[in-house]
């Protein structure tokens, strides 16, 4: 027999998350048709070229710094252009639908008559007084009656301050005026109506102001639109159909506050029956109308205490992907065409905003269906939900128009299929863990949280962060994988994770919030492990202290390959400490693990290895002063425990922690799980006092990985913290330039192909920056004289390690190449 | 003997075929004579159909009453202009755009006097087109066939005959 269901309301309804996703997507959505308009505005689209033609005149005259600087800056107006123009489309876009969420209000109520006017009227008089009393408890609501036929139940509708509420006139027949009445105005009180008509005047708007103007283009050429407008008939499909869904997920809440505040269940109940008869002869009707509301039997069971308003619906994870897949791209798109420069942070930022809506959606989804849950309902079923959500933003991508300068998941299944399946992958993992992760902070929180809507709101918000962060990084892989499509490409970002201390201290946090919940008693058992492993590698490396000088000698003597040379210190340092850790991970997890507590276990394997990872840097530092008698050589030679060096370290040492870590609690956990259950534990009591003390260590380790590692990747990110290691071999790839004999497409064709040099071990032992050197060589040795300049202007950014400034000569000679003529 | 008026004929047809909604009558027949903008929504809401693009509130679905049905038919038969055309409009209401003239005509249609507005004298074959019209009309707003034939003879048979005197 199915539980009861709490009380709805124990939480906040998840509906203007819904709505603000749906207004989002469809602006998103509207930026990639008038990009696509922008670009067959002559003026606007022909500025790249433009610049071109004048680099390529003025060459001869102008020094390569100062041509690079200006074609630059040239095309950075270009971009800018467009993007005004896009955003004025954008505003007037803002501005309809500004005019028709004023508007609607307004002309529906000019078909109403104020209720106080049906009280002149002997049939109507008394109802119509009941419910002006009724409306007058509630508050400020302007209540009307529609005579027309247009509202036959009831209507709340409105602008925000300005709440109305028409009742149809034949529901004074039926006796099921106050049901409509209790019924609109909890949709008020709900605050949905506001979203719903913002959300109808966004759509409207957007059919107007993007769709119209897409005609006219297709009327006028319509080869244009090959490729293209199947998409946007898809694109408006979908979206009206997630529409119709948004709409009809905010009347059951509306039902159930009826009945908790106004009415009776039976009462709403005989209302709703009524109308179901007489409604019944209509099919073609009906099916239109639900698809703006739910059946009969879906309000029936709300408003009867049902689970259907906790339930983990995979059609909603499916309709937020969906929405995250349509705008994503284009919102990244528009963003860029303002500031180029900014990758990373433009990632973040629409992964912050999509992230977070889509979070306030989907994480409140889980915290209602794991409220229901702990109140005895039974145990979801998470994956059709993972795999709803991680299809969806798939689906969304292949739907919505390609746009050359941002990458997508099409672009790259075109470019290799199994690159594509394997971001797929990573995004459906991705998808699970969020999934559980979600699940877990709800159980811990919601089992001891005096105030469960606050422990809502919070757990909603930092689950937002945390999507919005790694939803973001999600779109830089396949931005990096667009560029190289190969499985190299796809390794660089995930090693780059390790260093990265942004995206690692979302996983600490993550690990550490559900645990804090627990009453500490998770973070003991981490903290206890991590200082287990400490002791143990302080003592177990130290029989290797002689082969560890004799790995100091072989890295002297082979410093020409550092990979090479590094390899035997970095393993005898190395592999104890993963030992460790992992076996440390691993004890734990059996110790907190076992069934239905796998996401505890990682959790707490996750808070343990943080600290282990910042512990680790002082005991291998001693180890290798031991064994070498003086660190500083140590420092000199390797850098990773130079001041600058440190915080790359300890970013690595804590990301390797928790590669070899979280598997390791995970596989303990389910060790564990063949077992028989201990005996349950008592309730969870927390003291904030013991919390914050067995917090202490973890804070600590995380507030010097913070420090340290932020130094060393805004360092790394601005290409000063990592002097070429071998400058010579630099300096040798860029002189070898001829000028004059290389024809443009076969210095094109050398710089097109530098991206096929990215892989891990490129990356490390600066091959790729050789690569490039090489390409930039080429481009020095070509018959252009323009692309001459533009590449000894890129030259000298190498040599100087000038890493951005370097990377955006590259991108410039690669934009000189696609629009040069021939 | 008194004039016969729409009026009192729609009292009359509401209270002979849904006399449950003789209660609201008095305030639906008021406020459709009195503003202009409610005839024009009435005809809209009755005669457009589906309507996706609308959130619809506690009633899943629109339901006619079928005062508003008359007064709208009422409404429409009392222009001299429209009667003339009627035939040409019903003949073409098989095909969508037909429909959309037919609805504009009822719409626009004019009762110069309200509810005093006396019932034209018409021909039998304008009679026989007014009995199709109010099957059509109330069909497409939601009535039962039957009582949108029934509300077609009682039309029929007031427009034949003089009303009975009060």
């Amino acid at each position: 027999m199915t539980a009861p269901a709490p009380d709805p309301f124990r939480l906040p309804p998840a509906t203007s998350g819904r709505f603000v996703l749906l207004i989002t997507s469809t602006l998103a959505s509207a930026a990639y048709i008038y990009a696509w308009l922008a670009d067959h505005i002559d003026v606007v689209s022909a500025d790249p070229a433009t610049c071109t033609g004048i680099v390529q005149q003025q060459a001869a005259a102008v020094p390569a710094s100062r041509l690079t600087d200006w074609y630059d800056d040239c095309l950075r107006q270009a971009d800018i252009r467009l993007g005004l123009v896009v955003a004025a489309m954008l505003g007037v876009l803002a501005a309809l639908t500004v005019v028709l969420y004023l508007a609607v209000p307004a002309v529906i109520a000019k078909s109403l008559r104020p209720m106080a006017e049906a009280t002149r009227y002997a049939g109507t008089r008394e109802t119509a007084e009941r419910l002006i009393a009724t409306a007058a408890r509630f508050g400020p609501v302007e209540l009307f009656v529609a005579t027309d036929g247009g509202v036959s139940g009831g209507r709340a509708f409105g602008r925000f301050g300005r709440h109305r509420v028409a009742i149809g006139a034949g529901e004074f027949l039926t006796g099921g005026a106050d049901a409509a009445l209790a019924h609109e105005l909890a949709h008020i009180r709900n605050r949905d109506v506001d979203m719903t008509y913002l959300a109808i005047a966004v759509w409207w708007a957007f059919l107007g102001a993007a769709a119209v103007p897409l005609t006219l283009v297709a009327i006028r050429a319509p080869g244009d639109l090959k490729g293209f407008a199947w998409r946007i008939a898809v694109l408006l499909v979908l979206l009206w159909l997630i529409r119709s869904s948004v709409l009809r997920s905010r009347e059951l809440y509306a039902d159930v506050r009826a009945t908790r505040t106004l009415i009776s269940a039976e009462e709403l109940k005989a209302a709703l029956g009524k109308r179901a008869g007489a409604a019944a002869h209509t099919p073609v009707r009906r099916w239109w109308t639900y698809r703006n509301h739910p059946s009969e039997k879906e309000r029936y069971e709300a408003v009867d205490g049902g689970p259907r308003l906790f339930r983990l619906e995979p059609a909603v994870a499916g309709a937020i992907g969906l929405m995250i897949g349509f705008g994503f791209t284009p919102a990244i798109y528009l963003l860029r065409l303002f500031v180029p420069d900014l990758f990373q942070p433009s990632v973040w930022l629409v992964g912050l905003l999509f992230g977070g809506i889509a979070a306030s959606v989907l994480s409140g989804v889980i915290w209602r269906s794991t409220l229901y849950r702990l109140a005895g309902g039974p145990r979801v079923r998470q994956w059709p939900t993972v795999l709803a959500l991680a299809g969806g933003v798939v689906v969304g991508q292949i739907v919505t128009p390609q746009v050359p300068t941002v990458g997508a998941w099409p672009t790259v299944f075109a470019a290799d299929p199994v690159v594509a399946a394997g971001a797929s992958v990573l995004l459906l993992l991705a998808c699970h863990v969020y999934v559980k992760w979600t699940s877990l902070c709800a159980t811990a929180w919601l089992n001891v949280a005096e105030r469960p809507r606050l422990a809502y709101r919070i757990g909603v918000a930092q689950s937002g962060l945390i999507v919005g962060l790694w939803l973001g990084y999600w779109y830089a892989i396949l931005e990096l994988a667009a560029d190289v499509p190969t499985i190299d490409g796809l390794a660089v970002p995930l090693f780059a994770i390790l260093l990265n201390p942004v995206l690692l201290l979302s996983v600490l946090w993550a690990c550490a919030y559900p645990l804090v919940a627990d009453g500490a008693r998770g973070l003991r058992a981490a903290g206890l492990a991590a200082v287990a492993v400490l002791l143990a590698y302080a003592v177990v490396p130290i029989p290797l202290h002689g082969d560890l000088l004799d790995a100091m000698w072989f890295a002297d003597a082979h410093w020409a390959e550092p990979a090479t040379a590094l390899a035997p210190l970095v393993f005898l340092l190395v592999a104890p400490a993963a030992g460790l850790a992992a076996a440390g991970a691993f004890v734990a997890g059996v110790v907190e693990g076992g069934r239905g507590r796998g996401a505890h276990a990682v959790a707490v394997g996750g808070v343990m290895q943080v600290i282990v990872g910042i512990g680790l840097f002082p005991l291998m530092a001693a180890h290798l002063s031991q064994a070498v008698g003086d660190l500083r050589l140590v420092t000199t030679a390797t850098g990773a425990f130079s001041a600058d060096g440190a915080g790359g370290t300890w970013l690595l040492l804590c990301g390797g922690s928790l590669l070899v870590g979280l598997p390791a609690a995970l596989l303990g956990s389910l060790v564990r799980a063949a077992f028989p259950p201990p005996a349950p534990r008592p309730a969870p009591v927390r003291r904030r006092r013991r919390v914050v003390w067995r917090l202490a260590p973890f804070v600590l380790a995380a507030a010097l990985l913070a420090g340290f590692g932020f130094q060393s990747w805004v360092l790394a990110a601005l290409g000063l913290s990592n002097p070429v290691q071998r400058p010579d071999l630099l300096a040798t790839h860029l002189a070898a330039v001829a000028p004059g004999t290389v024809p443009r497409e076969r210095a094109c064709a050398a710089l097109g192909e530098v991206d096929s040099a990215v892989s891990v071990n490129s990356a490390v032992n600066e091959d790729f920056l050789f690569a490039q050197a090489k390409a930039v060589a080429v481009a020095q040795s070509s018959t252009d004289p323009s692309l001459r300049k533009l590449a000894d202007s890129t030259a000298a950014a190498l040599l100087l390690s000038h890493t951005t400034r370097a990377n955006r000569g590259l991108w410039l000679m690669g934009m000189y190449c696609v629009s040069a003529p021939d | 003997m008194a004039t016969p008026t729409v009026g009192r004929l729609a009292e009359r047809l509401v209270s002979e075929v849904a006399p449950e909604e003789l209660p609201t009558f008095e305030l639906i027949s008021d406020t459709f004579y009195t503003r202009p903008e409610v005839r024009g929504s009435t005809a809209a809401n009755l005669l457009r159909g589906p309507r996706p693009g609308r959130p619809a509130g506690l009633d899943p679905e629109s339901v006619a009453l079928v005062t508003q049905v008359v007064l709208l038919i009422l409404g429409a038969i009392v222009s001299d202009r429209f009667v003339k055309q009627l035939g040409r409009y019903l003949r073409g209401a098989r095909t969508w755009l037909g429909q959309r003239r037919l609805r504009r005509a009822i719409r626009s249609a004019q009762t110069p006097n309200g509810p005093d507005t006396p019932l034209p004298k018409l021909s039998a074959t304008h009679i026989r087109e007014v009995g199709d019209l109010v099957r059509w009309v109330a069909v497409r707003a939601g009535l039962t066939p039957e009582v949108a034939n029934r509300l077609a003879n009682l039309v029929v048979a007031a427009l034949t005959e003089p009303l009975p005197p009060e």
